[in-house]
Parts: structure tokens; C-alpha cells; sequence
């Protein structure tokens, strides 16, 4: 309690001095504090986004299809699919289970072709997964075992179809011949991803399924897991070894982290925010080295005194630690608060990138445009040990150099 | 001269104090460097490709199709070999050449996937483009043969080879869907994602039999002698043919240049928060350093120094420290940039995925001489901007107080 009480009243005898130690600190502390929580709600919102609509937790997919980059070609699919199906449901911790077939085709419009992904799927079994139904703009989804289409905005659009209109098209099919579909459209989606909206469609299995000649057979299985966005890897295990023991040697589990580039490819950024973090701890460390160094080189006599009286070269060394403490525990705690004030505030309204992005239609970037900062108490605590970590990282070499001398020549010290 | 001397040998009388507020701010001017040299690699690199793969310098279309996510057939010039002889021998001009572009399939076997199919005349496109330049497995097509180009990761992903037969569908202008078999004759790999991933090359005869078409182009490309000939030129063919859109180059990459100048407002901002920590550590030593000498200053005013001279002292200490922390910042900076603009930073993680730039393999940084300029002046007036209160704090104060008390 003394040797707090001592340091506090030192730290109050430089009031300038203090308060610039701690704006660096501060600032130091609320960039940290922000950036984590505004990397954090990024990646987020860019896996969740991935996942819902396109890997789920755990993707089924034909073993020969697991090193390619395109899309499974038809006659390669999943067979026996119902069997499939209900194996992968019956799997523990498996909450949603939905078959789907995306196929590439040339649709017609008036000046030309368009070069459109369509999906197949299960409606009534999206609505956890793809979840489409909230980003209806116009109609409805297209219901279980009929020929109903539902179209991305743009590409309705391009087409100039709306709710109500038909859509005929040619698709190779899994022999290898044009099959034929015509499908009613029901409803239009934006979801919010320009690449999506401007080149796919969605239409029931069952219909795709007879157009493309794939009967009881789908190109991949997409599975939701309980245990969320890590539980991918033990639900791969499970669905493995249930596949395995009912004979489906041929098809493979694969969790979302390993389908694509969506997970490699935001390793740079922690990369990036690692190095940020390390700047910015060495600038604000170097100016409380400076401000301590300063404050302990004008108190040489007063420390001499004190090492006359008694006090040990640990017991000063903690002195100063201790003022450096105290400093680092304000300024933290004020970074700490700023920066969540601000994340908190933007996680509300979002930081739109929408308008700087407007006229830029020709970059499909996989994830939304805006960008909901993602703080938790994570953040917090990471960035308030950062802060305290600087400041007494800082204090250390200041309180070194204050208990150099020796007491005698210190007290000579002018 | 004396305030100069004066100034550097206060800087002198604490070492471990100066070197220690100069490291912060030489970090962030080399922060400064690198991602200033990082964006200008980007950009450089994007134009080279642009240029050289995409859009030439001035391109011409026909009206109305820039505006169409996916152009068919009925947007084009026709007889554009009348054009192209009308432009071809103009001062200024380096080359010209057509292209016929189409959206269509491709089939190998059981595979299919979307391609845009590019009809170009093999001789005049080379003079323009690059991109028969790139061919890295078999040759290049020439004119009149019944061979394809495809990209590099279009054949890798669907296992195509040089020598194998693949089926090509696009919409013909009338409107049939009209399917085409060609021998891949080449493979190539020219560096920007949308050529490697997107794109086959025919000779324009066959595009024109597979469009049902005579002497039809979608575009018309330019190559100029120099890049800043584009905005006349474009303007002189404006004016004489205006039934063509003409536009250059970077009017077509707009949209790349407006994410480029966002990027660049975006790290602005990240380095704003280096040089407010930098700014802080340097009005930090030099409070200090007035508060220390505060008799002294008495002295020199009662030496009959000026207010004036005083405050330029302190400020002239500032501009030298940031001087020296600037030159330490440019060298670290310069180092680590330069070395990396000869290593490279590799892009390949990214394979696949659109980045915003048309870049594939590795990004270079270009250290232009402007960023070190630049980075002088902002170090320098960084430091004495946060000079500038204790300067003007030390030349204030009555000189026997200063004397006596210490206090300003």
C-alpha cells in the first residue's frame, strides 16, 4: 500500500509528463482494441458468409472431386443420395443435412448469353443453411418438388424476367446431352454478394434432377454441425466413419476450412495485424521509456536518498514499475474503453463500404460490404495485457538505470 | 549558424534521449515507404497488365456495350478493317488490331465451364497485346488454322492438354447456339487472373465462322508510341468516328482506380495512428528537453538572444531530429521495399480468388522517388509541428524568473 501510495503521488508530480505517457499508451491500446474487434467481425461475417452458402460445416462430396477447383462434373455425382442423406442425419451432433447439384449454363437473353450457375437444392431444407428466404426481395422461395426458379436480382435483371414469368434452358446433362427445363419464376434474391446475384439461380432438386438426368444422385451433401464453425473436424470424423460402415467408400466428409481458399487466405491478415500490433507497441514503449527515463534521471538525488535510507535496489526498481503500473493501468483502461466504445458503436451500424464500392459492379468480392466490427471480451482483455505489458515492458530499462549508482554519488548527483 | 550549432549539440548532450524519440519516428516513416512502395507496386503492376493483356491504350467499341454485364453479338463494328486501315498509319500510332469476343461453354469429356472466347488476328493482336507472348506449353495460333489458346488454370483445372480436342459453344450472331471442335495448339500463362482463368484465343477466321460473321469486331485496340498520347488520340477519334465509343485505358479500369485510391485513403488512415504516437514521443523529448534547460534559456535571452532565436532553436532541434529520424526511416524502409521488390510477394494463396487486382503470381513494391521525398518532408515537419509548443513555451517568460527559479 506504501509503495503504491509513494508511486502514485510521483506519478501526480509531473502532470504533463504523465499525460503524455498515457496518450500513447491510449492510443496505442484503442487502435489494438478497435482493429482486433474489426478483424474479428471481417473474417466472421466472410466465414459465416462461405459456409451458409456454400461449404456448410462439413461438405459430402464425391472422393474424386476433393483436389479439383470446378464445380464436380454431373456423371461424377454422389449415388444412392436418399441413402447418403439419411446416414449423414442420423450422424450425431448433425443438425441440417441438404443434398445440392450447381450446374453451369448458357442462358439466353435477348442480345446474347449469360453465363449462369444454377443451384439445386432441397428448399424446405435450406432454410437453416442457405437461409435464402431473408434476402427475398421480390416473391417467394421455390417449394419442395416442382418447377420453380428463383433468381439472383441482377441476373433477373439482365434477363428481364420477373415473378411470373418462365425461363426455358438447355443444360448438359449427366450423359453428356442438352437437357431441356423450363421452370417458373417465383422469386428474386439479393444476397448482397454481387457474384451471386448476377450469375445464379435457384431451383428445386427434384426438378434439376430430372432435366440433368440424375436420378437419386446430387454432386454434394451439405451438413450443419451443433457444435458450430470448430466442430467441423470431429463431424467430419463421425460422418467419415458412418459413410465408411454403411459402404460409401467413395464419398468424402470435408470441413469447411479445407474446401477452398477462404480459410488459407485470411492467415496473411493475421499476419498483418500481428506486425501492427508489434509497431504499435514499440512506438508507444518508446515514448514511455523516454518520459520515465527522464523523470527517473531528474530524481537521481531523490533516489540516492532513498537507497540511503534503506531502500533496496529491488525495492526502488518496483518503485518505478510500480508508477509505470499505475500509469499503464489508466491509460489502458481508457484505450480499452475508447475502443470499445467505437467498436461497439460501428458493430451496431456497420462501417458500409457499399458506397465507396458503388461503380466498382466489376469486382466480385466473396463477402458482404459491410463490415460489423465484432468486439468481445476477448478483445478486451488481449488489449488491456497489451497496454500493461507496454508499460512495464518500457519501465524496465528506466528503472535500471535508477538504481546504476550508488547512493553516495548519486546524492552528489546534480 | 550559431542557432544551427546550438541546436545539434543540444540533440548531442543526450544520445540515448534522441536516438530513442527517432526510432519511433523513423519506424513509422519506414512503415511510410513500405506501404506507400506497396501500392504503387500494385498499381504499376496492374497497368503493365491492363495494357498489356486487356485493354491497350485506347480501346473502341461499339455503343452501348460497356454498359451489358455479358455483351452478346449484337453489339459490335461491323467492317472493322475499314477502320483499322483508317487509324493504322496515323502519327503516333503503334499498332492496331480487332477482337471478336464471345461468352460461350467449353466441353472436354464430361467437363464443361464457361470461357469467353477471343477471335483475334495473330499478327496485329501481338503487336498490341502480349498475351501470344505468353504461351508456355505448344505455340501460338496462327492466322487461319482451326487451333485454340487456352489459359493456364483453365487447363490445369479441367486436365486439358496441348493436342487435345475440345469442344467450344457460343451464340452465333443470328442467335443459334452454334458448337465448334478445335485443337488446343497452346497453353498461356500471362499473369493477370482474368486471361489465366477465363480466356481462349481463336484466329479470327474461325470466330467469324463460329459467330456467323464477316469482318466484325467487338472491340478495336490501339498501342500508342506513348501512354500519354492516349487522351487526344482518343479525343481526335471521337470526333472523326463517332459511331464507335472510344475510350482509354484507364477510363476503362475506372473502377480499378477508384479501389485503388480508396486502398490508398484506407492505409493513410492506419498510418495517421503511427505518426500521432510518433508525433507524441517527439513532444514528449522535447518538453522535457525545455523543461531541462529552462536556466539556460534565461541565460541565452539575457545574452540578448531573441524571442525569436530562441524559439528557432528548439524548433531547429526538431526539424534535425526529424531529419535523421527521416533518413534512418528512408533507409530501413528502402531495404526492406527493395528487397522485396526483387523477391517478390507472393500472391499464389490467393489463386482463384478475385483480389481487386489483376495479379497472379507475386506483387512487386515500386519505390518511386516521390515516396522518399515525401516521406522526408512529412518526417520533417512531423517533428516540428511537435516542436512547436515547447518552442514557443520556451521563448515566453520573464528572463529572471527563468534565471532564478528555473520556471518559465
Amino acid at each position: 500500500m506504501n509503495m503504491i501510495h509513494l508511486a502514485a503521488r510521483n506519478v501526480l508530480r509531473q502532470p504533463k509528463r504523465t499525460v503524455y505517457t498515457t496518450i500513447a499508451i491510449v492510443v496505442a491500446v484503442a487502435a489494438m482494441t478497435f482493429m482486433d474487434a474489426y478483424i474479428r467481425g471481417f473474417i466472421e461475417s466472410y466465414f459465416e458468409t462461405f459456409i451458409r452458402l456454400d461449404a456448410g460445416h462439413v461438405k459430402l462430396m464425391p472422393s474424386t472431386s476433393v483436389e479439383r477447383s470446378r464445380p464436380t462434373p454431373l456423371d461424377q455425382g454422389i449415388q444412392h443420395l436418399n441413402e447418403v442423406v439419411r446416414i449423414a442425419e442420423s450422424t450425431e451432433g448433425i443438425t441440417d443435412v441438404s443434398p445440392r447439384i450447381r450446374f453451369p449454363v448458357l442462358l439466353e437473353k435477348e442480345t446474347g448469353v449469360i453465363p449462369a450457375m444454377g443451384i439445386a437444392f432441397i428448399p424446405s431444407r435450406e432454410e437453416n443453411l442457405m437461409n435464402l428466404q431473408s434476402f427475398i426481395i421480390e416473391g417467394r422461395m421455390p417449394t419442395d418438388s416442382t418447377d420453380e426458379i428463383m433468381l439472383g436480382n441482377r441476373l433477373a435483371e439482365e434477363l428481364g424476367l420477373g415473378v411470373g414469368d418462365e425461363l426455358f434452358m438447355l443444360a448438359s446433362d449427366s450423359y453428356g446431352g442438352l437437357g431441356p427445363g423450363l421452370y417458373q419464376v417465383v422469386g428474386i434474391v439479393n444476397t448482397g454478394i454481387g457474384m451471386l446475384d448476377r450469375r445464379q439461380f435457384y431451383v428445386p432438386l427434384s426438378a434439376a434432377q430430372f432435366q440433368l438426368a440424375m436420378d437419386d444422385m446430387a454432386l454434394e451433401v451439405v451438413c450443419k454441425v451443433a457444435s458450430g464453425l470448430n466442430g467441423s473436424f470431429e463431424a467430419k470424423e463421425r460422418l467419415r466413419n458412418s459413410l465408411a460402415s454403411a459402404g460409401f467408400t467413395n464419398v468424402s466428409a470435408v470441413p469447411w476450412q479445407e474446401q477452398g481458399f477462404v480459410y488459407q487466405s485470411v492467415q496473411p491478415v493475421n499476419f498483418v495485424r500481428g506486425l501492427l500490433m508489434f509497431l504499435l507497441g514499440i512506438l508507444a514503449a518508446t515514448t514511455v521509456i523516454n518520459t520515465i527515463l527522464m523523470s527517473v534521471i531528474e530524481r537521481t538525488r531523490e533516489i540516492g536518498a532513498l537507497r540511503a535510507m534503506g531502500f533496496t535496489r529491488g525495492t526502488v526498481i518496483k518503485l518505478i514499475l510500480t508508477e509505470a503500473f499505475l500509469i499503464g493501468l489508466v491509460a489502458t483502461i481508457i484505450g480499452v474503453v475508447i475502443g470499445m466504445s467505437v467498436a461497439l458503436f460501428l458493430a451496431q451500424t456497420g462501417i458500409d463500404y457499399t458506397k465507396m464500392a458503388s461503380g466498382m459492379d466489376n469486382f466480385d468480392l466473396p463477402f458482404r460490404l459491410v463490415i460489423y466490427p465484432d468486439p468481445n471480451v476477448m478483445t478486451a482483455v488481449k488489449s488491456a495485457f497489451f497496454g500493461l505489458l507496454i508499460a512495464l515492458g518500457a519501465a524496465w530499462y528506466p528503472a535500471r538505470v535508477a538504481v546504476r549508482l550508488q547512493p553516495v554519488e548519486a546524492l552528489r548527483h546534480n | 549558424m550559431m542557432v544551427l550549432r546550438l541546436a545539434s549539440r543540444n540533440l548531442m548532450r543526450n544520445k540515448k534521449r534522441t536516438i530513442l524519440t527517432a526510432t519511433a519516428l523513423a519506424l513509422g516513416i519506414s512503415v511510410l515507404i513500405f506501404a506507400m512502395s506497396l501500392l504503387d507496386g500494385m498499381d504499376l503492376q496492374s497497368f503493365e497488365n491492363f495494357i498489356a493483356y486487356d485493354m491497350a491504350h485506347v480501346k473502341g467499341l461499339p455503343p452501348g456495350r460497356q454498359d451489358e454485364d455479358f455483351p452478346g453479338l449484337d453489339f459490335r463494328i461491323d467492317n472493322a478493317s475499314d477502320f483499322i486501315s483508317q487509324i493504322e498509319n496515323r502519327p503516333g500510332v503503334l499498332a492496331v488490331a480487332p477482337r471478336l469476343e464471345m461468352n460461350g461453354m467449353l466441353y472436354l469429356r464430361t467437363e464443361e465451364t464457361f470461357i469467353r472466347v477471343m477471335g483475334i488476328d495473330p499478327v496485329k493482336d501481338s503487336q498490341v497485346f502480349k498475351t501470344l507472348d505468353a504461351v508456355v506449353d505448344g505455340e501460338p495460333i496462327t492466322n487461319g488454322e482451326d487451333a485454340i489458346l487456352i489459359g493456364f488454370y483453365l487447363a490445369r483445372d479441367l486436365g486439358i492438354e496441348v493436342g487435345d480436342i475440345i469442344t467450344v459453344m457460343v451464340r452465333s450472331a443470328p442467335g443459334a447456339l452454334n458448337p465448334r471442335q478445335l485443337t488446343v495448339k497452346g497453353i498461356m500463362a500471362c499473369g493477370h487472373p482474368d486471361v489465366d482463368q477465363f480466356e481462349a484465343y481463336v484466329p479470327l477466321s474461325v470466330a467469324y465462322q463460329m459467330a456467323l460473321l464477316y469482318d466484325s469486331a467487338t472491340e478495336i485496340d490501339i498501342l500508342l508510341e506513348h501512354e500519354s498520347m492516349c487522351e487526344p488520340f482518343r479525343d481526335s477519334l471521337a470526333s472523326e468516328f463517332q459511331s464507335i465509343e472510344w475510350h482509354t485505358w484507364r477510363e476503362l479500369a475506372a473502377d480499378f482506380l477508384s479501389i485503388s485510391k480508396a486502398k490508398r485513403v484506407a492505409w493513410l488512415i492506419m498510418i495517421s495512428i503511427f505518426a500521432i504516437m510518433a508525433a507524441v514521443g517527439i513532444a514528449n523529448t522535447m518538453m522535457m528537453s525545455v523543461h531541462e534547460r529552462t536556466r539556460e534559456i534565461g541565460t541565452l535571452r539575457a545574452f540578448g538572444f531573441s524571442k525569436s532565436t530562441v524559439r528557432s532553436i528548439f524548433l531547429l532541434e526538431g526539424a534535425i531530429l526529424g531529419l535523421l529520424a527521416s533518413f534512418a526511416g528512408m533507409i530501413i524502409g528502402s531495404a526492406f521495399t527493395l528487397y522485396l521488390s526483387v523477391e517478390g510477394i507472393s500472391l499464389k494463396a490467393y489463386e482463384g480468388m478475385d483480389i481487386g487486382v489483376p495479379l497472379s503470381d507475386a506483387l512487386y513494391p515500386a519505390l518511386l522517388p516521390n515516396t522518399l521525398l515525401l516521406s522526408l518532408l512529412f518526417g520533417i515537419l512531423m517533428a516540428v509541428a511537435a516542436s512547436w509548443g515547447s518552442a514557443t513555451r520556451a521563448s515566453k517568460g520573464e528572463i529572471i524568473k527563468a534565471l532564478r527559479e528555473g520556471m518559465l
